[in-house]
């Protein structure tokens, strides 16, 4: 009896090393806008949560617009880039300038498939959401003892 | 964007001071003969959660944002936050007429000169 609650926990065990290999899915986004210069802008900041049966993607993307902003998925891996269009507007000295600007791109791999047709994605203040359900077979069921 | 509201955050972020972590935003700050701009990167924050005051040429914005999120975290990058900075601004600002707008997660002020220091053209009579 124990030994089957054990077999279970096995067959989970593939979350925890998804834990553990965290880092190598989602290299750190490396801001530094003095060594790569002002026309190449890095990764997204982004935080991912599970609630069994989505993923809820959401990344700082502050003065991006739709339009600028390409989102690819196939199975686990998503791919999110497009370009900050932060220039100076035209005739204006420039005193300060903090915030990046050019092409970035992220690649995340999801520790299991999604279903692509069912992704919704909305941009409202500067955050990107993604709401990433399950595939079918990826999805935790539940087992009747019989 | 109303002082009332910055004493409620300010009031929410003391009760609770250890959950928010305040970090200066980022920003861009242009010139030309008319104004100056200012865009400030607050990616998150609502504009009811943002407080602006000027007070003897000290420029305080605050924007406070809270995420509410269900699940399992897997990687978190970012959370809630204060964006707060203080600019001193230059004497030539028509402070009544300063403005501000949020935008996909930027703040953006205008601060117009006062009419005095604004280029004319002058006619030759």
């Amino acid at each position: 009896m124990f030994a089957r609650v054990h077999d279970v926990d096995q067959m989970f065990g593939t979350l925890n090393l998804f834990r553990h290999g965290m880092e190598d899915f989602f290299p750190s986004p490396c801001y530094n806008r003095s060594n790569q210069g002002a026309s190449v802008a890095s990764a997204p900041l982004t935080n991912i949560y599970d609630d069994g049966d989505a993923f809820l993607l959401q990344a700082e993307l502050a003065g991006v617009t739709k339009d600028d902003l390409t989102i690819e998925l196939q199975g686990k891996h998503l791919e999110i880039r497009g370009e900050r269009k932060n220039t100076a507007p035209k005739g204006y000295t420039i005193h300060r300038q903090g915030r990046l600007t050019g092409i970035f791109s992220r690649a995340y791999t999801l520790p299991v498939a999604v279903d692509v047709d069912k992704v919704k994605t909305t941009l409202e203040n500067g955050i990107l959401t993604l709401i990433l359900p399950k595939a079918e077979e990826a999805k935790k069921k539940q087992i009747t003892i019989q | 964007m109303s002082t009332t509201t910055a004493l409620q955050e300010k009031t929410a972020a003391a009760a609770n001071p250890a959950k928010i972590h305040i970090v200066r935003p980022v920003v861009d700050i242009y010139e030309n003969s008319e104004e100056f701009l200012l865009h400030v990167e607050m990616p998150g924050v609502i504009k009811e959660d943002i407080a602006i005051e000027l007070d003897n040429n000290i420029l305080s914005l605050s924007g406070i944002r809270h995420q509410t999120v269900e699940g399992s975290m897997r990687i978190q990058e970012f959370s809630d936050v204060e964006y707060r900075n203080s600019f001193s601004i230059p004497e030539i600002i028509e402070t009544t007429a300063v403005t501000a707008k949020l935008e996909a997660g930027v703040l953006h002020l205008t601060l117009p000169k006062l009419e005095a220091v604004k280029p004319r053209a002058i006619e030759v009579h």
